[in-house]
């Protein structure tokens, strides 16, 4: 691998692994307060 | 954790990785001196992984004396993290690996303890998952963390210093180990990566409480279900 790539991937790796758990974690809180709510509702 | 902190802690960490690329300069004594920049990313991703693991052991202590399922919780999710941080340690290592010593595994006793104690881990997440009952699950789990805990200081802290590595030792700590610019970048990066676990941590336990609100939830409506169903 091209060195230059090499260096340039790793923090982008680690972005995508915190940020990507960070939005996943989001959405999956959102789905469930939608959820929460819709049964509360009923 | 407020809207103010989780931006500032995107800015921090953009300008730490910004200042890597442009602020350091290439460190003289590897192969790549390119590459040492790895380095800044690499190392605090494998410290947080032994905290998290270490916030693991403390919260099932604290679940054993107070069997609080909250603490419970605490554990779960530190372990959680911590596997998400040695994932992304290795990962990271593996590329400096490629750059520095021509492979992206060498078998070098860091490597292997990392890889054990993803093993270790992950039977902590078997075990979880293999008990349905909530408090003995907490329970079994709990004994189970506090005894993988010492597993895993012997192989982050002493296994790579009585066996022949690739790996330095004590650079860290040490005022001779690292050049002072390559220090601040790292600890820097560091102290960006411990603000994004705390928001990790809190968001991940609202999941958790949102969980189990909803199980409740449901389980109440199950136990009503057979009155409900009287003519």
């Amino acid at each position: 691998m091209n060195p230059l790539v090499a260096y340039m991937i790793t923090p982008l790796l680690v972005w995508a692994g915190i940020f990507g758990y960070l939005l996943w974690l989001d959405m999956r809180l959102k789905m469930l307060e939608k959820r929460l709510d819709e049964e509360a509702r009923q | 954790m407020s809207t103010t902190t989780k931006v500032l802690t995107g800015v921090w960490i953009a300008a730490v990785t910004v200042a890597a690329f442009t602020w350091l300069p290439p460190a003289q004594g590897f192969r790549n001196p390119e590459s040492a920049r790895i380095v800044v990313f690499h190392v605090p991703c494998a410290v947080l992984t032994f905290i998290a693991f270490m916030a693991n052991a403390l919260y099932s202590w604290k679940y054993l004396r107070s069997r609080n399922p909250l603490a419970d919780a605490k554990a779960n999710i530190s372990a959680e993290l911590g596997m998400l941080f040695a994932v992304l340690a290795t990962v990271t290592g593996s590329l400096f690996a490629m750059e520095q010593w021509g492979s992206p595994w060498n078998w070098d006793p860091r490597e292997t303890s990392i890889v054990m104690l993803m093993l270790v881990y992950a039977a902590y997440f078997v075990l979880r998952g293999s008990v349905e009952e909530k408090s003995k699950r907490a329970r079994l789990s709990a004994a189970y963390a506090l005894l993988a805990f010492p597993a895993m200081v012997f192989l982050i802290w002493i296994f790579p210093r009585i066996v022949e590595s690739l790996h330095p030792t004590n650079t860290l700590f040490s005022r001779t180990g690292l050049d002072p610019a390559y220090r601040v970048t790292l600890w820097g990066f560091f102290a960006g990566l411990v603000s994004v676990y705390v928001w990790m941590f809190r968001l991940r336990l609202r999941v958790e409480l949102a969980e189990a609100r909803l199980r409740e939830r449901r389980h109440s409506e199950l136990e009503m279900e057979p009155i409900g169903a009287q003519p």
